[in-house]
């Protein structure tokens, strides 16, 4: 078959339009289009509060007392040998490209072929055992330091690529996820012999340099692994108050990027000067029950989970940006069970029927404990909303303000007479870690409030057998949400603006805990 | 004169010991265990816990901890940060300077604008000017520092961007530059001052200027500045400089909300973040500092009014 000329050059033209759509449809601009709007000098300025990074100002992450505090700083500088995916649901690689539970007790990791740091010298498996061997020695010293490495038993390098960490207990599968934390950085031998005259690591930034509490200066490594998907040229962290000053710093043009509560966020979103995002991550506003008194009778826990309005309650706190829930794990979450999602939707009149059934009568007074910083506006008015709600039942609620940590301890996990605590449950990649520490045996939680749970635990022993299997935390949820042993009500989302006249690239808000924004593709826009 | 000065000194020590021992006591009156705290909240286990109580003295009784502790206070040590794990002393004395220009810039702004505002007004007595000057400075006092520097960083940093709201450079970095950085911090501070220093002078100077001996220099042909300057102002400044002295105090505290506002790395966001991580030596050592500074500050006013008023140091 012979074609006219015309009609050639015709197709020829439709194929060549085709190929230039391909990637627009596949998912936005392609990353040439994107580097060629990037000033390869740019630097884009990050605004976060210091006062909670206690810092030592070694940035040796093996030394860190404040553990998971400077990671925001130390992942742009080393990295990890994981890392967690936007969502913070998921493991995904990091530097290393691979890995796998070899045993309940042992986990292997592949590193991907090539690694340097950033002065150039290569980063091997060598070069990973030093440096956990160095943390695990350095981690006695001091009860804040980091114990991912207690139980570690040995470090095996069978080749320059291959990293087999052995522990004594079956801690494979929790291993995997505190390698996306600060055990998962790596350090230049410099740094643990003591000559380093600066951090060193392989990470998608270098250290430049640190003006006390003021700003943290980084500039692009070019011998990361993935340098070419970095297009900014540098990176600051500045010193930002949380609040209305951080975000005023954001629109003076002091910093281009700050997170934010979601009520600011709620009035950013749709200016165009500025962008927003807003990502769910696995921390969760709770009310943790001490399963003693009333509290023990299952019945009266549903009343009280059936008469709060979740949506109006994420409305009131975090402006209907957060995911209102009954279970521990977000929908994105291989462990959310669907199945008892719908339980306790709002009902006064189905709330008042369960506390009649229950027997527990109407006066009876309940005494729940929240933190009552007074910047803390979010725990206040959740507070305020659980008592309001639980007193149309009848019931007499007092709220026990706590200000700090000592002060919570004091009032609700050693005072006996608490019946609970409105708070947010700091959440974990780690499914396990999710629940484990309210309700196995052993743990504080437990121990204090009568709160074991044997269905739970026995549960997620078994899944930790054989984590492919995600059954066994499936019906452990079921059990959880169904008895009414906590009352959750909505995921905590973590909220960013930006500048968009500067910044362009796909940014998203940092997952929960670490605050560390990924910056992969992007971009300080040319000539701004 | 001496003999006046070492009484207050004297008396400066009972005075040190009980504010010390107040401080001291911060440990037992913070409720919870701060070991607890320290050793990793709920997730803690009891023998670090233990570990950590040991490691702070805090198994020891209350008043051999408070011995250790005032024992090496005089000796200029204050221990060292349970996180950063520096010296405590070392960095007050690293602060203080930053500290000291915050609330230094402050007293001036309230002396300069205080006095002026409250000598203009008392001249004016009963006029629209004086009016003027009580509602301002009814506003100036009933404004809170922290409020005001939202707004000052609402107008001067996001619509005009004339300055930056963050950070801090050293004077001997950037002259211009530490100024630029300090005078939303200034303002926000000596605002408030300056209003009660006007309002102190403006009273004084009323009550002065109805004095026989200053319509006596009237009389005489004096010439209105020199009677006002001369005669009226040095009698009046007397309730003026008890005023700033106090203030000056004060706003050394206030600096803790200014400086974490304006993120300016002084005392007050250093004695912040210690709130924050319940890093004990530090709080004891930056609340004994300004304890200190508070109580030198009015032993220096008490001595700056017996030399304006002999009969001060005669009683």
């Amino acid at each position: 078959m012979s074609l006219s000329p015309f009609r050639r050059v015709t197709r020829v033209l439709a194929l060549a339009l085709a190929l230039m759509l391909v990637p627009v449809v596949a998912g936005g601009a392609p990353a040439g289009a994107q580097s060629s709007k990037a000033d390869p000098n740019g630097v884009a300025r990050y605004g976060i509060n210091f006062v909670n990074f206690l810092f030592q100002d070694n940035f040796n992450p093996a030394l860190s007392t404040s553990v998971d505090a400077e990671f925001t700083f130390f992942d742009y500088i080393y990295d990890t040998l994981l890392n967690q995916n936007k969502e913070g649901t998921a493991v995904v690689p990091g530097l290393a490209e691979s890995y796998k539970i070899v045993d309940p007790s042992t986990l292997e990791l592949k590193l991907r072929q090539g690694l340097k740091f950033n002065n150039g010298d290569p980063l091997t498996s060598a070069e990973v055992k030093a440096s956990v061997l160095y943390a695990q020695a350095n981690s006695p010293g001091d009860a804040r330091r980091m114990k991912t490495w207690v139980n570690l038993l040995e470090v095996q390098t069978p080749d320059p690529l291959t990293v087999r960490f052995v522990m004594s207990k079956p801690e494979a599968f929790s291993l995997q996820f505190q390698l996306t934390l600060l055990p998962g950085m790596v350090v230049h031998k410099s740094m643990i012999d003591g000559t380093a005259t600066k951090p060193v690591g392989a990470g998608p930034f270098q250290f430049e340099s640190y003006t006390r509490e003021q700003i943290f200066k980084m500039k692009k490594n070019p011998n990361f692994y993935n340098a070419k998907k970095i297009l900014l040229g540098g990176l600051d962290i500045v010193n930002v108050p949380l609040g209305p000053e951080g975000v005023a710093a954001l629109r003076s043009g002091a910093i281009d990027m700050v997170t934010t509560d979601a009520v600011t966020l709620k009035q950013l979103t749709g200016q165009k000067q500025f962008g927003t995002s807003s990502m769910p991550g696995n921390t969760y506003y709770n009310v943790y029950l001490r399963l003693t008194g009333p509290m023990a009778n299952v019945k009266f826990r549903q009343a009280l989970s059936t008469m709060l309005d979740r949506e109006a309650m994420d409305e009131a706190v975090q402006a209907g940006f957060g995911e209102t829930t009954v279970q521990p794990y977000p929908k994105a979450s291989p462990y959310y069970n669907k199945s008892v999602a719908g339980l306790y939707k709002y009902s006064e009149s189905k709330a008042k029927k369960l506390l009649e059934e229950s027997g527990v009568p109407s006066g009876t007074q309940l005494s729940i404990v929240y933190p009552g910083q007074a910047a803390n506006v979010e725990q206040l008015r959740q507070a305020e909303i659980i008592k309001s709600q639980w007193e149309k039942l009848g019931l007499k609620v007092n709220l026990i303000p706590a200000p700090d940590t000592p002060a919570i301890i004091s009032q609700y996990y050693n005072n006996p007479s608490s019946n609970g605590f409105s708070a947010t449950t700091v959440g974990s990649i780690n499914p396990i870690t999710q629940v484990s520490g309210r309700f196995f045996a052993g743990q504080f939680v437990a121990t204090n409030q009568s709160s074991v749970l044997p269905n739970v635990e026995a549960l997620y022993l078994k899944f930790q057998e054989n984590p492919k299997d995600v059954a066994p935390v499936l019906e452990a949820v079921k059990y959880m949400v169904e008895n009414a042993v906590e009352i959750p009500i909505a995921f905590r989302n973590r909220n960013l603006a930006w500048d968009a006249d500067r910044l362009g690239g796909p940014i998203v808000a940092p997952t929960e805990v670490t605050d560390n924004i990924e910056l992969e593709g992007v971009y300080v826009k040319k000539g701004k | 004169m001496l003999t006046f000065i070492v009484r207050r000194l004297l008396a400066l020590i009972p005075l040190m010991l009980i504010v010390s021992f107040l401080v001291f006591s911060l440990v037992v009156f913070l409720p919870g265990d701060p070991a607890e705290s320290i050793a990793g909240g709920t997730d803690a286990a009891p023998e670090q816990i233990e570990k950590v109580r040991n490691e702070l003295g805090l198994d020891d009784p209350l008043l051999v901890q408070y011995g250790r502790w005032l024992g090496d206070a005089v000796q200029g040590d204050l221990g060292t940060s349970l996180y950063t794990k520096r010296s405590v002393a070392d960095e007050i004395v690293s602060r203080f300077p930053v500290t000291f220009s915050v609330a230094i810039g402050a007293i001036f702004i309230s002396l300069v604008l205080g006095m002026s505002v409250g000598i203009v007004a008392a001249l004016r007595q009963g006029h629209f000017t004086d009016r003027a000057v009580i509602f301002g400075t009814s506003l100036g006092l009933a404004m809170p520092s922290f409020w005001l520097a939202l707004m000052l960083i609402i107008i001067f940093s996001v619509n005009l961007q004339w300055l930056d709201s963050i950070g801090y450079v050293p004077f001997t970095e950037n002259p211009v530059e530490w100024a630029s950085h300090l005078i939303m911090p200034w303002l926000a501070l000596g605002i408030g001052a300056a209003a009660s220093v006007a309002r102190q002078v403006r009273g004084a100077l009323i009550d002065v200027l109805d004095q026989d001996y200053v319509r006596t220099a009237r009389s005489k042909g004096l010439a209105g500045y020199k009677v006002v300057g001369k005669h009226a102002l040095k009698n009046a400044a007397m309730p003026a400089i008890t005023v700033l002295g106090i203030q000056f105090a004060y706003l050394l505290g206030g600096t803790v909300i200014i400086e974490s506002i304006f993120t300016i790395p002084g005392l007050g966001t250093y004695v912040l973040g210690a709130i924050s991580g319940r890093d004990l030596p530090v709080i004891q050592g930056t609340v004994l500092m300004m304890a200190v500074i508070f109580v030198v500050i009015n032993l220096v006013v008490d001595i700056l009014y017996a030399v304006v008023n002999p009969k001060v140091r005669l009683s």
